[in-house]
């Protein structure tokens, strides 16, 4: 079963993901950007999930992605953000800042599994 | 003096707040009564003189004017005084032009400083008109002299250096009271100009301010709504997969429609409120309309399919582009087409886009839908508004979408028009101004 980083301060949100995810993937919860990069030096993963608002954290889900993009050893995995910012041009503003794909919450299974799939080739 | 001014004009300049007729009500004021004393000092020595027309000129417009301060005083205006004034003293021009044939320096000094008084007191149409009487009899006098006729052949009967000097006196008093406090009111006016631009460019700062505050707020709300909005849904979509009960997942379907429904229109009053704050950032790009009608068709085929709607489009053969938002556009047809397919209950929805003769492309909605009453179109486009409101309403919907596609459109500089007869469809046109390209 493959391995998916969840990085959510929302305990309630981070528990949603990994009922909704458990029948096909292996869904590990970081409740912040620095746990979540501690935790990528010690394990592989297949596909990170990321919420931008990452409440007390001292990054948000944008730094803790450019963080992972510019380390050679996780700039290849696929970082998908999942988030409240959900205006009509949120969907561009996080595109272009290099996230590889883009879900609005609340999150629907079918989409969320359809887009993790795309990008686990 | 103060004590005359007091109780002649007193009153009536505390209750002038413009400053330029301030002045010329102390104007009129000091015209009258100067000219009282040397009225008086004048009949003195006309008596001794014995210059008989001057003397009665003189009794008569001593009399006037001593009146003319008591109506000032009675009537607190200065209007009919003003016309007044300038009347004797046209007249006296005349009398000394036609009568004594004596068009001199002084004539033409008190012309020119009564063509400025009746500017300055009586407004613009008054000084064109008393422009035009003094020029006239002058004009008139002068062309007969040259052609040899002579007005009035009587000997001048003047105070050579007495009057001469009043005369003088007076008239350039006047003439330099005028501009100097026209001058001045000029430059109190750039003054006041100059701060009304700057209290102007501090309201827009503050505005803006305002709409960036506004901005953020509801881009935090939409934010703090949908995070447990997701925890609701979310929890609700994992209740639906853990139970074998078709009861439980018959409510969690139905949850889930309703949460749906709550995001929906939580979603339309943002778009609404947002729309002031997006018509400074709108992303223009050019846009292919028959692309963007096949994307959103995309995202409505299912609804169409399982309503067991005809669901077409007639594209233009020409390629039809027109420079807008596209996010906005999108939304705007989505609407459109979602309200046509959620409206037509049997039939098609049929989607064309045209180029309009008057360089506009459209795209066309044609259903054959339940329609709109004529009682309800002025309102369609109104906010929280459905043609069947209450117990009997039949369609879901917040009754924002078409109050946000009317703002969007008119943002992107287009309209939409509606043709509709109950019971038989509706027509919906979108119609915005085409690419004219480089």
């Amino acid at each position: 079963m493959k391995k998916i980083l969840y990085v959510e301060d929302d305990p309630i949100n981070a528990l949603v993901m990994q009922k909704l995810l458990k029948s096909e993937f292996n869904v590990v919860h970081s409740p912040d950007g620095e746990t979540c990069l501690v935790m990528l030096d010690k394990e592989k993963f297949d596909l990170i999930l990321m919420d931008i608002n990452l409440g007390k954290g001292k990054m948000n889900g944008v730094e803790t992605m450019h963080h992972i993009k510019s380390n050679p050893k996780t700039a290849g995995l696929k970082v998908i953000t999942v988030t409240s910012y959900a205006l009509p041009e949120d969907k561009d503003r996080f595109l272009r800042e290099g996230f590889d794909a883009y879900i609005p919450k609340p999150v629907d299974r079918q989409i969320l599994l359809k887009t993790i799939h795309q990008y686990l080739g | 003096m103060n004590f005359f001014r007091e109780y002649f004009i007193g009153d009536l300049l505390r209750s002038e707040p413009d400053v330029l007729k301030q002045a010329s009500i102390r104007l009129i004021y000091n015209i009258v009564s100067t000219s009282v004393y040397a009225l008086i000092v004048f009949f003195l020595i006309y008596l001794w003189k014995g210059f008989h027309y001057q003397l009665i000129k003189n009794v008569v417009i001593i009399f006037l004017f001593v009146g003319i301060l008591f109506y000032i005083k009675a009537q607190k205006s200065i209007v009919l005084v003003c016309h007044l004034l300038l009347f004797i003293s046209w007249l006296n021009n005349n009398i000394n032009i036609y009568l004594f044939d004596d068009f001199n320096f002084f004539i033409a000094l008190l012309t020119v400083s009564n063509i400025i008084f009746a500017f300055h007191t009586l407004g613009n149409k008054a000084g064109i008109f008393y422009s035009i009487a003094h020029f006239i009899p002058i004009m008139f006098h002068s062309l007969g002299k040259y052609s040899g006729i002579h007005f009035g052949a009587r000997q001048p009967q003047q105070l050579a250096l007495m009057e001469v000097i009043t005369t003088l006196v007076l008239v350039f008093f006047i003439i330099v009271y005028l501009i100097y406090h026209y001058h001045q009111a000029f430059e109190l006016a750039k003054v006041s100009i100059r701060r009304s631009v700057e209290e102007l460019k501090t309201a827009k700062e503050l505005a803006e301010e305002m709409n960036r505050l506004k901005t953020n707020f509801l881009s935090n709300m939409s934010h703090e709504i949908r995070t447990p909005i997701n925890g609701i849904l979310g929890l609700s979509q994992v209740i639906g997969m853990e139970t074998d009960n078709d009861e439980i997942k018959n409510y969690v379907r139905l949850q889930q429609q309703s949460g749906n429904r709550l995001l929906n229109t939580i979603t339309s009053i943002l778009d609404l409120s947002r729309i002031e704050a997006q018509s400074s950032q709108l992303k223009l790009k050019v846009i292919d309309l028959n692309n963007l009608v096949r994307e959103s068709m995309l995202s409505l085929e299912g609804m169409a399919k399982s309503k067991r709607l005809q669901f077409l489009f007639k594209p233009s053969s020409e390629k039809l582009e027109c420079l807008s938002d596209e996010t906005m556009l999108y939304q705007v047809l989505n609407n459109v087409v979602g309200n046509a397919i959620k409206f037509t209950d049997k039939g098609e929805v049929v989607i064309t886009t045209i180029k309009k003769h008057d360089s506009r492309v459209s795209i066309v909605v044609k259903d054959t839908g339940i329609g709109i009453s004529e009682e309800f179109m002025p309102r369609i486009f109104n906010s929280f508004e459905q043609e069947s409101t209450g117990r009997s309403r039949s369609h879901e919907g917040s009754g924002l979408g078409l109050a946000i596609s009317k703002k969007y459109i008119e943002l992107l500089g287009g309209e939409i028009l509606i043709e509709s007869k109950k019971d038989q469809g509706s027509t919906f046109e979108i119609v915005l101004p085409a690419y004219k390209g480089q």
